[in-house]
């Protein structure tokens, strides 16, 4: 068949296999592709499940997880829990966070948040929420349950723990601040009420420096607002902060009988007083019992009222009763009050040790030579009673005796209405004196007490010492009965500003408005950026 | 007449050196190279009609997935931002770039769409033995746009396009790239099995058969 | 193995058709005017050799060299951030992939958008030279250039088809913006140029001088 002048060259067969050259971009395309794909597998990290309450805030591939404000993962699912109450959020955790995950890890969702004690979280506003990560130790977990709360402490701060013992929450939650001499030096953790019921325990934290000042005889109280007592000591007024002024605080101060070496450690438990007074009327262990019968009326003599040696407590009034003899029907009246001699310091050193003895014999001693309880007046406008101890060594001698079960303190007659007509004319003289200056002066106080908050800290303040030194003067009215006019009329003033319907309540309720209103302003900015979020470079759009 | 069926059937000659080769029948799995230049003369197919029938079949109704549906989107803000086939060419007009918008749409779209369809005529006619007088033109047309249809690069940008964007948003991939996908094996399947050696043979035996036929009829 | 004894079908009077690929006798085509006439199996044009196959291949070359500057120094994309413009050139593209971690993805692009139409237009330029200069050594090796540049040619439009992408996907936010730059016409001038310059090259010049001498 081969036609002889071709000259032409037999094929090169090959049998080898191999795949067609079309196939190099397809695979080249596969092998990238397996490779990124594993090299995000690498990246990513584990997925974790959080159980929250609610979703509030909470978007799928929007929410972010974050420790220290670093992204470490974002929700990648949400779902309602089969108990149809709580909401589970799964999480994509990066790679690099891997190690946070364990037992004792905790979350929480930021929102923005605007309270008393500042605004937090206003980066979310934004961003949106996220998801904070506190990382904690224990076994590796990949199933968490979220706190509702943000946790008070949020990282590994210095500081010390305490625990507050107190029958009346009031106020006081989580957070609510700690202050030292007027610096928030600590927050209070959470509460929780001890098994027996009746008390409750506040767990709370006081900052690293400052914890050195919680000493045996550190004294915790309620720092509610502004205290004013009138009693036989006369006016006090006492100002919190202004955060705790409004929402509650706790306030302490070190004690001046400890020193440096009484620094209490952690969680030590102190009773926390429901005011500043309370911690200034603490009871000594150490007392003796004594009963009085004063002839007169003891109109003005309340239970609690001083026991006063020469104008300085030593003692209070635990009980008055009445007895009636039954065979004379005379009446009297017998005061049972309680000396606390720890108040008295000897010259030739303390006279502890077998101190109950030596106590009562120093006080046998005293009324030898002539110590006697008379009831006097301590404040004219109150018209409280106080029982005063002095030396009248013009009086018959008497011995202590026990009829009944107390000794009785010998005790002299009061010249009571003699203070009381005199009080009457000072009352009178004070109602005629113009009282403007003053009123104008503290409104200007108040006034700027609302505009400025760290000026109205120190106004008040400076109210304070005013009030102070207002309560001084009062206090040398009631002996000298010559110059109280003005101060005391300034302190009327304060207490009328107080009153629910003054000006002051007036003013802070406009504060709320205001901040409610900024709030809701702020609320609608938020929801327009949500729908939006060009609107943040273009401005807000006409519609 | 001798010469001509001599000429078309116990010769070959190099497509790259002009080398005069004696023809062979070469069995399935091997290769037949031309000894001088090494150029790859033809490869035989097991059912190399029929597996192109099929693939272009297949790959004619991929085509529709792969042009509505989106290839990657991204989230932006939450919002999804998509692209497809047809959006890439669009938005390059639109830009002003109407050379490389044409481009892009011929490799990627016109070209593979017109070798799909030409693929399923020319194997269809072969597969069921009807003789066309356009077979031949379908044929060269085949072989002049092959190189043109692009769509194995086109994978490659989009992994490249993902990975510059996946450092920036998160991506989120459609079911029209599951479909373009599937479309770009079967592409390259049936380029692999089209024997082009072979389809010419059977058309021009098929040609023959219909003149002859023709023939016999007049 | 030697092939001096062997000839080409030309110099035996044969020609193959570049289409189907059939074996004709010249002698057996008649003329029609300039051209012949077509082919019997497949009714292309036959052609003895591709028809002015050199001063295409050299005119379609030259032309892509000069498009080929444009295209690496202007920018091929312009990211728009927040309305400040940012130009990427392609090298600078590939090196902030390299920056970003990615290098197996730099290193293809490195190989399609530079390497490849480098060594497209290089090989073309050896080939032309060869065919000019007659050169008999390598032959093998040539052809080898020579089938790699047509089947690596297409590589080079992974750019192009990037660049459609982002553009269609990051276009219409206000908070970025990607734009094709004029680059990404030149280089896909570049590509379509090489592309037309490797089909019109026809590889049988070069064989055509062998053992001519």
């Amino acid at each position: 068949m081969e036609q002889p002048d071709y000259n032409a060259a037999p094929l090169s067969l090959n049998k080898r296999r191999e795949l067609p050259l079309v196939w190099i971009l397809p695979i080249i395309a596969f092998l990238v592709s397996v490779w990124l794909v594993a090299k995000s597998i690498h990246e990513k990290g584990p997925v974790i499940t959080i159980r929250f309450p609610t979703a509030e805030g909470l978007e799928v591939d929007k929410t972010k997880i974050r420790f220290l404000n670093v992204e470490i993962g974002k929700v990648t699912a949400i779902t309602i829990d089969q108990d149809l109450k709580t909401i589970l959020v799964t999480a994509q955790i990066n790679h690099s966070a891997e190690d946070y995950l364990h037992e004792h890890t905790q979350f929480w969702v930021v929102r923005p948040q605007i309270g008393l004690g500042g605004v937090s979280g206003l980066g979310t506003l934004l961003s949106g929420a996220y998801i904070e990560i506190q990382p904690g130790d224990g076994d590796d977990q990949s199933n968490f349950t979220g706190l509702s709360n943000p946790p008070v402490l949020k990282h590994n701060q210095d500081g010390r723990y305490f625990v507050l013992e107190t029958d009346d929450l009031g106020s006081l939650r989580p957070g609510t601040p700690i202050h030292f001499h007027g610096i928030n030096v600590g927050e209070v953790l959470n509460y929780k009420l001890v098994a027996e019921g009746g008390l409750i325990q506040l767990s709370a934290f006081i900052n690293a420096p400052y914890h050195r000042f919680v000493r045996k005889n550190t004294h915790f109280w309620k720092d509610g607002g502004i205290d004013v007592s009138a009693g036989a000591e006369g006016f006090k007024v006492r100002t919190a902060p202004l955060v705790s002024l409004l929402s509650g605080g706790i306030a302490f101060e070190a004690s001046q009988e400890d020193n440096a070496d009484s620094i209490m450690p952690d969680n030590t438990a102190f009773e926390l007083f429901n005011s500043y007074e309370q911690t200034t009327q603490i009871t000594y262990q150490n007392s003796l019992k004594y009963v009085m019968y004063f002839s007169g009326s003891v109109r003005g003599l309340a239970e609690g009222a001083p026991v006063q040696l020469r104008g300085i407590t030593i003692g209070k009034v635990k009980k008055i009763n009445v007895e009636v003899d039954e065979h004379s029907t005379a009446i009297r009246i017998p005061v049972l009050i309680e000396l606390e001699l720890d108040r008295i310091k000897g010259i030739h050193g303390d006279f502890h040790g077998d101190f109950k003895i030596s106590d009562h014999e120093l006080v046998t001693a005293l009324v030898k030579k002539g110590l006697r309880a008379q009831l006097q007046t301590g404040s004219l406008l109150t018209g409280q009673l106080l029982v005063d101890l002095d030396f009248y060594p013009e009086s018959k001698p008497r011995e202590i005796l026990t009829i009944g079960k107390y000794p009785e303190f010998p005790t002299t007659a009061s010249s009571l209405d003699q203070f009381s007509t005199s009080a009457k004319v000072i009352m009178d003289k004070l109602s005629k004196l113009p009282l403007n200056e003053l009123t104008a002066e503290l409104n200007k106080t108040l006034q700027s007490l609302q505009t400025t908050s760290a000026a109205a800290t120190t106004m008040l303040h400076s109210a304070k010492s005013t009030l102070t030194t207002a309560d001084h003067t009062i206090n040398k009215a009631g002996r000298t009965l010559t110059s109280a006019d003005q101060t005391l009329s300034a302190a009327q003033q304060t207490l009328s500003t107080l009153k629910p319907g003054s000006d002051m309540q007036y003013q802070l309720h406009q504060m709320l408005l205001e901040l409610t209103q900024a709030a809701s302003s702020v609320r609608q900015m938020a929801d327009i950026l949500e729908q939006h979020p060009d609107s943040v470079i273009r401005g807000k759009q006409q519609p | 007449m001798r010469d001509n069926t001599l000429n078309t059937l116990a010769y070959e000659a190099c497509p790259q050196c002009d080398l005069l080769l004696k023809s062979e029948v070469v069995a399935v799995g091997i290769k037949a190279h031309c000894p001088r230049c090494g150029c790859q003369l033809y490869r035989p197919r097991h059912y190399s009609v029929e597996r192109t029938f099929a693939l272009s079949l297949t790959g004619l109704i991929l085509f529709i997935p792969v042009n509505l549906l989106p290839l990657v989107g991204i989230l932006v803000l939450g919002n999804a931002q998509e692209a497809s086939l047809w959006s890439g060419v669009s938005t390059l007009y639109v830009e002003g770039l109407w050379g490389v918008a044409i481009l892009v749409f011929l490799a990627s779209m016109a070209f593979p769409f017109l070798k799909i369809s030409l693929s399923l005529l020319i194997s269809g006619h072969l597969y069921f033995h009807r003789p066309h007088r356009y077979l031949n033109v379908w044929m060269r047309t085949l072989q002049h746009l092959d190189e043109w249809a692009m769509l194995e690069v086109y994978t490659l940008g989009i992994i490249v396009a993902c990975v510059k964007l996946a450092s920036r948003t998160e991506l989120k991939f459609g079911l029209g790239l599951a479909a373009f996908i599937a479309l770009l094996l079967v592409i390259v399947m049936l380029t692999s099995s089209l024997d082009e050696y072979l389809f010419w043979r059977r058309i021009e035996a098929l040609n023959k058969s219909n003149s002859k036929h023709n023939h016999l009829n007049r | 193995m030697s092939f001096s004894n062997k000839k080409s079908a030309l110099k035996q009077g044969l020609i193959r058709c570049h289409q189907c690929g059939c074996i004709v006798q010249l002698s057996a085509i008649a003329l029609e005017g300039k051209h012949l006439a077509p082919c019997p199996r497949c009714d292309g044009q036959l052609h003895t050799r591709l028809p002015n196959s050199f001063q295409r291949t050299a005119a379609l070359l030259c032309s892509a060299f000069v498009l080929y500057i444009p295209a690496n120094v202007f920018p091929i994309m312009i990211v728009t951030k927040f309305g400040v413009p940012e130009q990427h050139t392609i090298i600078s593209g590939i090196i902030s992939l390299i920056n970003s971690g990615m290098i197996p993805i730099a290193i293809l692009v490195f190989i399609a958008s530079i390497l490849v139409p480098l060594i497209k237009m290089l090989g073309l330029l050896i080939l032309l030279w060869a065919v000019r200069y007659r050169w008999q050594r390598n032959m093998r090796l040539l052809a080898l250039v020579y089938r790699m540049i047509a089947f690596v040619g297409r590589w080079s439009m992974l750019d192009i088809f990037m660049i459609s992408i982002l553009v269609s996907i990051v276009s219409s936010e206000a908070l970025e913006q990607v734009l094709a730059g004029s680059a990404a016409t030149a280089f896909a001038g570049v590509v379509v140029l090489t592309m037309l310059a490797t089909n019109s090259f026809d590889p049988r010049l070069l064989w055509d001088r062998l053992g001519a001498q």
